[in-house]
């Protein structure tokens, strides 16, 4: 052996360790660095994804479609009426009560989120989206490819999900996905609407609606399922009118999505059918997961990898042939498990602890034929009303997916959760010694220097 | 015949530098330092961009005890470099591995060893 290439036991042993340690760092910044250069643009909008962001065939979480019934909305939901039928009337009303005292009372007391200015930016957002058209069947005011004289817009329907994809973009919404509607995604399509009207598929070539159903053609077969991003910073306040505020905003501009969406899609020469109701149609959070969106969460709401629980999901059906995307797996139900943030910040203890997801729901607010962790939504339900005075959100807020993205370090833990997950309860601690999800204050959101609707637009990209 | 030590001048005329080469664990070391200082230097101007305060000063802080580890680690092997005692012999645990696989030539002085079958003679 030369000279030159004789080393010590001890200093191949120090080079053998430092290279594995380097090796580690080096490794797994670049792999994160890199992400999006070998990601994947089919699924989820027409952005790239970063690598560990994987296309599947099934859920995370399992699904049984054979026991899966149409949900009446009307009647087995909680959307907007209080508890519905699962109060009495007059427990409904005595709650409505107790939160308008409670309203009262804290605009007097000038709690901070709670004031005059908060409640009324809140209210202003809230009022102003029920003067914005909504409708089933879209305002129809659009010029068709009829009324121009020339033939309806034709392509793939990859050409079609591309510029359905970035049409939707540039309107406002933060991510997007196709669902082909079959035997099976047929069953996450209401049977009741939330207000009541039957939705009934027909063989027919123009949707409808009468006084009592919505008729959607079979030939319609894909459901554009699209995000809008909340205010990060809005629900960090949460429960307060700063945070509630957050939520509204959201609606409004996801209305706003919908209508241009509807009109754009008869420009084409397609049908746009849209949510006659608030969070009416479909399930969303269901839909969302078929469209690869994101993950099913312990929330029992979606995770998306690019913006966490930070989203509100709006959805519609239409007769152009888009090409579907699948779910995804980036690691979000397995944190889940391991992680319980949410469940542990839940002031009602609405959220379950347990550690996988079951298949029995708490009760028939949700329906059974899934995997999930079902949540007591009357006790969420009953903490709005009886002591935030507003919706909610608290769940949202400590999330660990819940950052402004501006960091590389939230990166580098996207991959590792999706990567690693043996260590995702350090993480978790990381997470709490870091300090995130830690309430802010509602007075403090007053003079931030926020960006327009309060979100990061760059954000996922 | 060759000059003898006395011979020499008293004064050098000649200097002898030294260039050693740090070895590969040590470069690795300062690679890997300087990947975590960056990622910790940009989680912490992003954490206050994103007004997370509290995981802003917690990286100024790691990022704070990171830098001067690594320059008090660099100063002590500077010093250490110079330092006289680097000239004493090599300690075993250092010899080359090529040299401790082969066998040793094992050949007692027998000068200084005892009489493995010593006996004691009868005084008388």
């Amino acid at each position: 052996m030369s000279d030159e290439l004789k080393i010590s036991r001890r200093d191949f042993l120090k080079n053998l360790g430092m290279a594995g340690v380097a090796a580690t760092a080096a490794g797994s910044t670049g792999l994160t660095l890199a992400g999006e250069v070998f990601g994947s643009t089919t699924s989820g909008g027409v952005y790239r994804r970063p690598w560990w962001v994987r296309e599947v065939d099934e859920p995370t979480t399992g699904i049984r479609w054979e026991q899966i019934k149409r949900v009446d909305a009307s009647r087995d939901t909680l959307f907007g009426n209080v508890l519905g039928r699962f109060a009495t009337p007059e427990e409904n009303q005595r709650l409505l009560q107790v939160r308008e005292d409670l309203l009262l009372e804290r605009l007097n007391s000038e709690e901070p989120g709670y004031t005059l200015k908060d409640q009324a930016l809140e209210n202003a957002m809230r009022q102003s989206r029920g003067i914005i058209p909504r409708s089933f069947l879209g305002a129809q005011w659009a010029m068709t490819p009829e009324q121009r004289g020339v033939a309806r817009w034709e392509g793939s329907p990859e050409d079609a999900a591309h510029i359905i994809k970035v049409a939707l973009r540039q309107m406002g919404a933060a991510s997007v996905g196709i669902v082909h509607l079959d035997e099976r995604t047929r069953k996450l399509i209401y049977a009741v609407d939330t207000d009541g009207k039957r939705i009934e598929f027909e063989d027919v070539e123009q949707a409808y609606e009468t006084e009592d159903k919505r008729v959607i053609p079979n030939r319609a077969e894909w459901v554009i399922v699209y995000t809008v991003q909340m205010s990060e910073d809005a629900l960090r306040r949460a429960p307060t009118k700063i945070a509630e505020f957050g939520t509204q905003t959201s609606y409004q501009r996801g209305l706003l999505v919908q209508n241009g969406l509807q009109e754009f899609l008869r420009g084409l020469g397609y049908q746009g059918l849209g949510e006659q109701t608030l969070n009416g149609l479909g399930i969303a959070p269901a839909l969302a997961v078929m469209a690869g969106l994101g993950e099913l969460s312990r929330q029992n709401r979606v995770i998306t990898p690019e913006y966490g629980p930070m989203v509100r999901v709006f959805k519609l059906v239409t007769d152009l042939p888009l090409a579907a995307d699948r779910p995804i797996d980036a690691g979000i139900t397995r944190f889940c498990k391991t992680c319980k943030k949410c469940a542990e910040a839940c002031p009602p203890s609405a959220l379950s602890f347990d550690t996988e997801p079951g298949w029995e729901p708490v009760g028939e607010w949700s329906n059974p034929g899934h995997q999930a962790w079902f949540e007591n939504s009357l006790r969420c339900r009953r903490f709005w009303y009886e002591e935030a005075g507003t919706n909610c959100g608290i769940c949202f807020a400590v999330c660990p997916f819940t950052k402004q993205g501006k960091s590389f370090m939230h990166q580098f833990v996207h991959m590792q959760i999706a990567t690693a997950p043996v260590i995702n309860s350090l993480t978790r601690s990381m997470d709490d010694a870091f300090g995130y999800g830690v309430r802010k204050d509602p007075t403090e959101w007053w003079n931030l220097d926020l960006p327009e609707y309060g979100i990061d637009t760059t954000k996922g990209k | 015949m060759p000059p003898s030590p006395q011979d020499r001048p008293s004064e050098p005329t000649d200097y002898v530098l030294k260039v050693e080469r740090a070895p590969l664990y040590i470069w690795l070391a300062r690679l890997t330092w300087a990947i975590i200082v960056l990622v910790l230097l940009e989680f912490d101007i992003t954490s206050w961009q994103e007004r997370e305060p509290h995981a802003a000063i917690l990286a100024t802080a790691l990022l704070t005890v990171l830098v001067l580890a690594g320059i008090i680690v660099e100063v002590v092997r500077h010093v250490e470099a110079r330092s006289p005692y680097r000239q004493s012999a090599p300690l075993p645990d250092d010899e080359p591995v090529a040299e401790i696989v082969e066998p040793f030539a094992v050949e007692p002085d027998l000068s200084y060893s005892p009489h493995a079958h010593s006996h004691i003679e009868d005084a008388s």
